[in-house]
């Protein structure tokens, strides 16, 4: 399923209350892949992605969900099939939180598309478990959980819906290095099953490690449409100008650069990295000064 | 030197979950930065809400610049305390974005003359200035995070608990935080306590000092670059090493020596061929 949005325009409230957010965004979503949006706050994330399942409605243009259609005149009821085709998991997981216990909440989506009893909590345990949610916690209320407890169930109660597309706002905020490590993985393993993902992150490690395709959003606009690669082959001067950060691999390339390090392409990972630095070092020198560094990094002449 | 807050042998449990705090101890200085890191369900946030007496804990004491906690002290200690929530949408209570700040200020009694130059203040030191009259919870998430640590900067407390305060900013504005943040201590000096909880090993490394909590227990306790040296027991415990470490890590040519990106640079600017 493709999603294609078409000369959209957006803007919360209406009359001299109108806040306008979004202006003339023309992108395709493209199925299978893992595409990302970044840019600044506020700049329009969160409200562009609650587009691709009709959560909000374009003010102007048309968002097009295989195939619906939506456009501001779409009709609230016809929005139903596409709530289960596009799963979304919120930037606050609270907000998407409600059922008295962790197990039920996530058995909510299965059983609201019509599985039964046993079907759901079948699906549901093994959403939690896919995203290492702790089994003796399973009778609690999701509100009496840790920060990243609550993000866990948030993901899990989407992946038991099994959605064709997934979005994903800021799913690593709050997530502990580990848990950071296993949703990394769990998004590759998703776009390996097919799925079309959808990612906001201001990580951008973890964009450059994800991503297939990355929108950039400036100020409600479209600043970039591109390739991974593409992307973060820009100079440093034009993420600056998004209020963007490279990635700390390609941020490191580009200052051992300038100390005369040459390298061919970008490093994507801390491996690949140290892999093109250490053939670049002197064996000789790394003997020397290897074990007699100081803390600041100067050598110790004694 | 004197202790900003000092933690004995507390214990506590949530009536629904089993023990989670038994016998712990940790305090910290006048003064310090300290960071508190740990795995999801640890216990940090637990703690930072035991501090600011949002929890009543079972046994043990804490006291707040020597003043035990305990009712009749609540609301002197808290007033020295503040604390950003790790979900801001829990912290606001104003109708608009300069309430919300005035709310805090109200409660300490600031005239009310005063209050405006010093809201704007605030919400200028986090951008967010132009907001003053947008309601919060149409926010986007990291204009939350801005407001929310506003509210707490405007009452210039003597400590600050972030709790993941960060975790929603982008990269600009989580450095103008931690920018902000660096320039409050240099003015304040010893006048200051942060606590920071973070999962963002770079912002832990900022730290005077790094506590690690694992299901409620004190398991590492000093300074960064003592603490990230230990790449193995760091990950048994779930958690990462900043870039540069784990950069060096791999690149396993020295000794373990700790060093900051900087610092990593220049080196191997030395060893090149
Ligand atoms: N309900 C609303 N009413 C009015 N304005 C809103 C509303 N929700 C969001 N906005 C504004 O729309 C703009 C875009 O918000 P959005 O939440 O899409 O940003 P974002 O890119 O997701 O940012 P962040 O990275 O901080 O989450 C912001 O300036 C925000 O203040
Ligand atoms: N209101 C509550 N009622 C019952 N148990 C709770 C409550 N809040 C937290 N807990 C439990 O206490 C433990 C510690 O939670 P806490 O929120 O302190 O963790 P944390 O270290 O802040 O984790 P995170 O990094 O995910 O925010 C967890 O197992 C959690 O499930
Ligand atoms: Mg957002
Ligand atoms: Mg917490």
């Amino acid at each position: 399923m493709v999603i294609k949005i078409e000369g959209l325009d957006f803007a919360y409230g209406a009359g001299k209350q109108s806040v306008p957010v979004l202006k003339n965004i023309n992108v395709t979503i493209q199925k299978g892949m893992i595409t990302a949006i970044i840019g600044q706050t506020g700049s329009g994330k969160s409200t562009l992605v609650q587009q691709l399942n009709a959560l909000l409605k374009p003010t102007k243009g048309t968002v097009q969900i295989g195939e619906h259609v939506v456009t501001n005149k779409t009709k609230e009821k016809e929005l139903a099939p596409i709530r289960a085709e596009v799963g979304m998991v919120f930037q606050f997981p609270e907000s998407q939180l409600f059922a008295p216990t962790v197990l039920e909440d996530v058995m909510y989506g299965p059983k609201n598309f019509g599985a039964t009893d046993e079907e759901a909590k079948k699906a549901a345990k093994t959403a939690l478990k896919r995203v290492g949610f702790d089994a003796t916690l399973y009778e609690q209320s999701p509100f009496n959980l840790s920060g990243g407890q609550m993000r866990r169930v948030a993901l899990a109660g989407v992946l038991a819906m099994n959605p064709q597309t997934m979005v994903f706002d800021e799913p690593a905020a709050g997530l502990d290095p580990q848990g950071q490590e296993e949703l990394l993985n769990l998004l590759k393993s998703l776009r390996d099953e097919g799925k079309t993902v959808v990612l906001i992150s201001h990580q951008m490690d973890q964009v450059l490690a994800l991503a297939d395709r990355v929108l950039v959003l400036k100020d409600g606009e479209i600043a970039a449409d591109e390739p991974v690669d593409q992307l973060f082959s820009r100079p440093q001067s034009w993420f600056a100008e998004q209020h963007l950060d490279l990635p700390e691999t390609i941020a490191f390339q580009k200052q051992l650069e300038e100390k005369g390090f040459v390298f061919d392409g970008l490093c994507k990972t801390v491996p690949d990295l140290a892999k093109a630095i250490k053939k670049q070092l002197d064996p000789t020198k790394i003997q020397t000064l290897g074990s007699t560094i100081s803390e600041n990094g100067e050598a110790n002449h004694e | 030197m004197t202790d900003a807050i000092t933690i004995k042998n507390l214990t506590y449990s949530y009536p629904e979950q089993g023990q989670l705090f038994d016998n712990f101890s940790l305090s910290i200085q006048e003064g310090e930065w300290l960071s508190i890191v740990g795995h999801n369900g640890s216990g940090k946030s637990t703690l930072a809400k035991l501090i600011l007496g949002l929890l009543d804990f079972d046994e043990g004491e804490i006291r707040v610049f020597g003043q035990k906690l305990q009712l009749e002290t609540l609301a002197a200690i808290r007033s020295q305390v503040g604390m950003v929530f790790q979900n801001p949408d829990n912290q606001f209570v104003g109708a608009t974005v300069a309430d919300d700040v005035a709310f805090g200020l109200e409660n300490r009694q600031v005239p009310s003359e005063e209050m405006p130059a010093m809201i704007e203040a605030a919400l200028k030191q986090v951008g967010m200035a132009a907001y003053a009259d947008r309601e919060p919870h149409t926010l986007s998430g990291g204009q939350k995070q801005r407001v929310a640590l506003a509210s707490i900067l405007a009452l210039q407390p003597k400590v600050i608990i972030l709790d993941e305060a960060t975790a929603m900013l982008d990269p600009e504005g989580k450095q103008a935080v931690l920018q902000t943040l660096k320039q409050l201590k240099e003015r304040y000096q010893s006048k200051l306590t942060l606590i920071m909880i973070t999962h963002d090993m770079e912002e832990a490394a900022l730290a005077d000092r790094v506590a690690v909590i694992d299901d409620g227990r004190l398991v590492e306790n000093e300074a960064p670059r003592a603490l990230f040296l230990k790449g193995q027991e760091l990950a048994a415990l779930g958690l990462a090493l900043p870039f540069a470490m784990a950069l060096q890590k791999d690149l396993a040519i020295d000794q373990p020596v700790y060093r900051t990106k900087q610092e990593l640079a220049t080196w191997l600017s030395k060893l090149k061929a």
